[in-house]
């Protein structure tokens, strides 16, 4: 660990990828304990998946096309809030099977991004670090959207807050009491959706589930409120994106995997903890 | 705070009310009135309308015409006059909640500010306080038993300024020491309350109410008698074959 605060020290990029973890750690802690609380994690896999589709356009366009001012991270925005509104009519005005619909957009989402992606000249590399991420390539520029993107969610989710812990736990009760359920909701997804594309950065498409929902579902573990929940979980995304970037740098194995497993091994020892626990 | 005129008639006035769903009549030329301090058990089988009545009541769903009207107002302009206490199991028994924060949920419409004021926690507490649930304030809301959790939802709903109290199926998940003791609070809260409780528990009926409306389509009104439970038990079997 020693060696990695050293290198921090010397390398931007791996301070960059810190800053990066740590930006996207509060909206993970903080929208995570939302997506638990209200079930929606297979939305959030949805959105996810979808996004390669907006990566794969914005990434031709920029290189086929030229058109230059297209970074790929503004596809991800676009498509993961398409993606978001689109699953939130589908619930409320469509009448569709809600799982049904989940699948075709993660199927379809990532077939447009392989198809797209094909067609582009350059390296296959960058498909992997889509999909499994690579949180040491991030650049001063995706640093500012994500910094951008992280104000929006958590400014909205304390405007919203009241409303939005009302609807996880009683939606029918804050239908009752004058609240707009429908377009809370679908604020609900597109806040997941900006979440979804932080992650990507960090742990890639594959595995946003795993980082929106672990340090969420151990803080529950622990947690009497919401508000400590979302505190909670966001200080343990902090923990698991450091441990994992310098256990990956020691040791020269993929970031976003090493984040992952440490997070991983973290859940199943909580969740042993808590039995014991309850036990006594 | 709205109030209704008391000398107005009704407090809930429902007149040749019909609704469908896809054009298949669930309610039909429904007529009743429930009047201030009357205590209303709502009866009748599965898929006879009662939900269907509850929602709209609640205000959830539009009735035409003003054929409901809440303190001459259609229920969806009232929703504070209206609190509703659904059923406990209905929760999500992992959710991070303490007692308190469940009961200010009443106070969502009434404040519209960003947080709760002191004056809304001060509400809370009070309201915990008639249930004799304020020790329970702090408490983590899944860990309370069956009948704590159903005081604190009482007092979530006195909170919203309510004049009515909307129970579903009450007592369905309760032993029947826990059910006497939700009879008696019923009958407390019927001294400053309107109470409307919809159920299929038919023999604890006469324990609390004061007159039933049976709903399977369209509604039969009882106004309930003291002493002549039989003839309600008569009544009901008589509405249920037909």
């Amino acid at each position: 660990m020693f060696e990695f605060i050293t290198a921090l020290q010397e390398f931007a990029f791996l301070r960059y990828a810190l800053i990066a973890g740590i930006l996207a750690s509060i909206s993970c802690g903080v929208v995570g304990a939302f997506v638990v609380t209200k079930r929606i994690s297979y939305l959030a896999g949805a959105i996810s998946h979808f996004v390669l589709g907006g990566i794969g356009i914005a990434r031709y366009l920029n290189i086929v096309h030229g058109w230059t001012f297209l970074d790929p991270m503004y596809g991800a925005v676009a498509s993961a809030l398409i993606a978001a509104i689109f699953i939130g009519y589908v619930r409320f005005w469509h009448k569709q099977r809600e799982d049904t619909i989940i699948g075709v957009m993660w199927a379809v989402g990532m077939a447009v991004g392989v198809m797209f992606i094909s067609q582009t000249p350059g390296y296959n590399e960058d498909l992997m670090t889509y999909l499994f991420g690579n949180i040491l390539l991030v650049t001063s520029e995706d640093l500012r959207i994500i910094a951008i993107l992280d104000v929006i969610i958590v400014v909205l989710c304390i405007c919203f807050y009241r409303s939005l812990v009302a609807i996880c736990f009683d939606e029918h009760f804050a239908k009752l009491r004058g609240i707009k359920v429908r377009r809370l909701y679908i604020l609900l997804l597109c806040l997941t959706a900006m979440t979804v594309v932080l992650l990507v950065t960090v742990v890639g498409i594959v595995m946003v589930i795993a980082l929106l929902t672990i340090p969420a579902g151990i803080a529950s573990q622990f947690a009497k409120s919401l508000g400590q929940m979302m505190l909670f979980a966001t200080l343990l995304s902090i923990a698991f994106v450091t441990s994992g970037l310098g256990v990956s740098y020691q040791y020269d194995v993929p970031s976003g995997a090493t984040i992952i497993i440490i997070a991983g091994i973290m859940y199943i020892l909580s969740a042993f903890f808590s039995r014991l626990r309850f036990k006594n | 705070m709205t109030h209704c005129n008391k000398n107005t008639e009704a407090l809930i006035h429902v007149h040749d009310l019909t609704f469908a769903y896809d054009k298949k009549n669930v309610l039909q030329n429904v007529n009743f009135h429930v009047h201030e301090g009357d205590c209303l058990a709502i009866v009748g089988p599965n898929g006879g309308g009662k939900s269907t009545l509850l929602n709209i009541l609640c205000g959830e769903l539009s009735a035409a015409n003003n054929s409901v009207t809440v303190c001459s107002r259609p229920p969806n302009r009232v929703r504070k006059l209206i609190g509703y206490i659904p059923q406990k199991n209905y929760y999500d028994e992992q959710f991070p909640i303490k007692a308190l924060q469940v009961v200010l949920m009443g106070r969502l419409g009434v404040n519209k500010g960003l947080w709760y004021s002191k004056r809304d926690k001060q509400i809370a507490l009070e309201n915990l306080r008639k249930m004799q649930m304020d020790r329970f304030a702090q408490h983590f809301f899944p860990s309370l038993s069956g009948g704590q959790k159903q005081r604190v939802l009482i007092a979530r709903a006195l909170t919203t300024e309510t004049k009515i109290l909307i129970f579903d199926e009450p007592t369905s998940s309760l032993d029947v020491h826990s059910q006497n003791l939700f009879y008696d609070l019923l009958s407390d809260l019927n001294k400053d309350y309107t109470i409307l409780v919809v159920t299929h528990n038919i023999h604890e009926v006469p324990k609390f109410a004061k007159s039933v409306l049976f709903v399977n389509k369209n509604t039969d009104f009882l106004s309930f008698q003291e002493g002549k439970e039989q003839d309600f038990y008569h009544w009901y079997q008589e509405k249920i074959n037909v």
